[in-house]
């Protein structure tokens, strides 16, 4: 049986890699906000407001304490564990007219204004791949999970799946090639 | 020459619930379905053979319309109303008719719909699943392969985590039931066992998630715990009958019955059994609630035992008298046992009668006769589910409690309606 790590697991061709929350999947690049300012400036500022404060589309800066209170303000910092799923999404959905259009470049030059824009990188410093690792957001504690097992973040339940199954394949019985 | 095509002629008579955003659209909605029918048939008349000439209904005296391919709704029958996002083309939401629909099952032209990025065209000839990550046989299986393993069917309803969302506005929206809750269906679903899928590909003894990714535009990614999913999930690949639909997920969707819509994913492209989480966007920033203490509860996938009065509905006057009350409910974690109902505002309950067999997360009407009198008191009516797991449909005061200032998904509180004495009927809430 394999069961090789999930960093070395084959994609099928014409799929990304899924990124998972150690980054895992994410592309190396190198952010520069300022190019990332005029790239959101042309693409997102219509629907996320020209500083991210949200307009037709959500916030994307907000509170960076839990979202406690009668008016929480969500945004990147509040609203996301973790940011190379961020990375994933930003690069496959958006913008909402063009999705899938950001190049690994772009996706990092963004990504770099997002995170000064929400106080989580200097704006003098380009954002590489072990810089965006190493920033704690600071919700990133502020999550529950409820159906995941025993309910820390990365743990699944120690119940073995499907083990009925894997006799059943065994077995030969099914499966028609 | 007027248009033929009945269904157009209705779309543009309603063309302003196209388009309509939720907030805005809701108002017009008052008297949707009212005064139906209309144009029957005279009924004869004693006399009218005077002349020598027998009396015959006016439909006798032609032959009717003509065959068609695929058939089409009654031309008065009911239509969703669609709320879009500007700006993001393709999403938004199509609510489900509730108030004007009988029975358990919906049509699927009314089933309702939720995208985030429009219907992709997908050609059922190229189309493949790939199954891959932490298992023994990486595959593809193109959809003749699906099609050549055993299938079940199973009626299942799919409910947006989303759905009923304005019950969390301060004060009761006023419009009919299915402007407010009709993002939740209920339809008969077949295709082929999620575990038989997973046997053929064989999971590897660490996999502890399912990733799920559709083919739409909108990063769909969703991570399920593998020891969660519930029983009979399937790869499905028709719906009441004939093969899915664009718009419901064309050629392969998941149906994991009980759980929330965003996971039930639609066009169906990549599952990949993985150690963790994705931590997609769809598992954290969007579909989790948010509690009152600032800590969002993430994985919340199983939706809460849930009724609704159908009808009566928002909008109607109740003639004098005695009332039929019908409604739907569901639960995530089983079938419905029970459905009490109230007239004078939650002080007393009476059981709703269960019309056909409890099936396990599907729908299920109840129906009860409100002895009504003629000079009627204004009455606050509601319903409240209890499910085979035990759980009883909370009510909104204690949600509100719980979930704090910015609650944004999984309402399933009592609904009430506020009958006045001239039997308008209203949408209020029971603990304010």
């Amino acid at each position: 049986m394999a069961d090789e790590p999930s960093g070395a697991v084959a994609v099928a061709p014409g799929w990304p890699a899924i990124v998972y929350p150690d980054g895992t999947g994410m592309p190396p690049g190198i952010g520069r906000a300022w190019r990332g300012a005029v790239l959101y400036a042309e693409r997102c500022a219509d629907c996320h407001g020209s500083s991210g404060q949200g307009a037709r589309a959500m916030e994307l800066v907000g509170d960076h304490a839990s979202l406690s209170g009668e008016w929480p303000d969500h945004g990147i910092a509040a609203r996301w564990p973790v940011l190379p799923p961020l990375y994933d999404y930003v690069q496959r959905a958006m913008p909402p007219q063009d999705p899938g259009s950001l190049d690994d470049g772009q996706t990092w030059d963004l990504l770099a204004h997002l995170l000064v824009l929400n106080r989580l990188h200097p704006a003098s410093r380009p954002l590489d791949r072990a810089a965006l690792l190493a920033i704690r957001l600071p919700n990133r504690d502020g999550f529950v999970d409820i159906e995941a097992g025993d309910g820390s973040p990365w743990v699944a339940s120690p119940v073995s799946p499907a083990p009925k199954g894997r006799e059943a394949s065994g077995a030969g019985s099914r499966s028609p090639r | 020459m007027s248009d033929p095509d009945p269904l157009r002629r209705r779309w543009l008579r309603r063309g302003a619930a196209v388009g309509a955003g939720l907030g805005t659209g809701l108002g017009t909605g008052l008297g949707t379905g009212l005064g139906m029918g209309g144009g029957a048939l005279a009924a004869p008349q004693p006399g009218d053979g005077a002349s020598g000439q027998r009396t015959m209904p006016p439909s006798w005296r032609t032959p009717g319309g003509e065959f068609s391919n695929y058939g089409q709704p009654s031309p008065d029958g009911p239509i969703r109303w669609v709320s879009t996002e500007p700006g993001a083309p393709g999403t938004g939401v199509a609510w489900t008719p509730l108030h004007e629909l009988e029975g358990t099952l919906v049509p699927n032209g009314l089933h309702f719909e939720r995208h985030h990025a429009g219907i992709p065209a997908l050609d059922s000839q190229a189309w493949h699943l790939v199954v891959e990550g932490r298992v023994t046989r990486p595959s593809t299986l193109d959809l003749a392969t699906l099609l050549r393993m055993p299938r079940h069917s199973r009626q299942a309803f799919i409910e947006c985590a989303g759905n009923s969302s304005a019950l969390w506005r301060p004060e009761p929206v006023q419009a009919p039931v299915g402007w407010l809750h009709g993002l939740v269906s209920c339809s008969e679903w077949t295709g082929v066992s999620l575990r038989q899928v997973l046997d053929r590909v064989g999971v590897a003894a660490s996999a502890r998630w399912l990733i799920a990714e559709g083919l739409d535009a909108a990063g769909m990614t969703v991570s399920l715990p593998l020891d969660s999913l519930p029983a009979h999930s399937m790869i499905a690949l028709y719906q009441n009958g004939e093969p899915l639909r664009a718009a419901h997920g064309f050629p392969a969707r998941l149906m994991l019955p009980g759980l929330e819509g965003v996971v039930q994913v639609k066009w169906l492209g990549r599952l990949t059994l993985s150690d963790r989480p994705a931590m997609s966007r769809f598992d954290t920033v969007a579909y989790t609630d948010l509690q009152a203490d600032g800590v969002s509860h993430r994985f919340t996938r199983t939706l809460g035992v849930k009724s609704l009065i159908t009808s009566p509905f928002v909008g109607q006057r109740l003639p004098c008298g005695a009332q039929e009350l019908s409604g739907l409910a569901w639960s995530g974690a089983g079938a419905i046992t029970r459905v009490d109902i109230t007239v004078d505002g939650g002080r007393r309950w009476w059981p709703a009668r269960l019309d056909g067999a409890a099936r396990d997360r599907a729908f299920t009407r109840f129906r009860a006769t409100w002895p009504r009198g003629v000079a009627s008191e204004p009455a606050v009516i509601a319903s409240r589910a209890v499910d085979s797991a035990g759980r009883v449909q909370p009510r909104r005061r204690e949600m509100l409690r719980r979930r704090g200032g910015d609650p944004r998904y999984h309402y399933n509180a009592v609904t009430a309606l506020s009958v006045s004495a001239d039997g308008g009927v209203a949408h209020g809430y029971l603990d304010e």
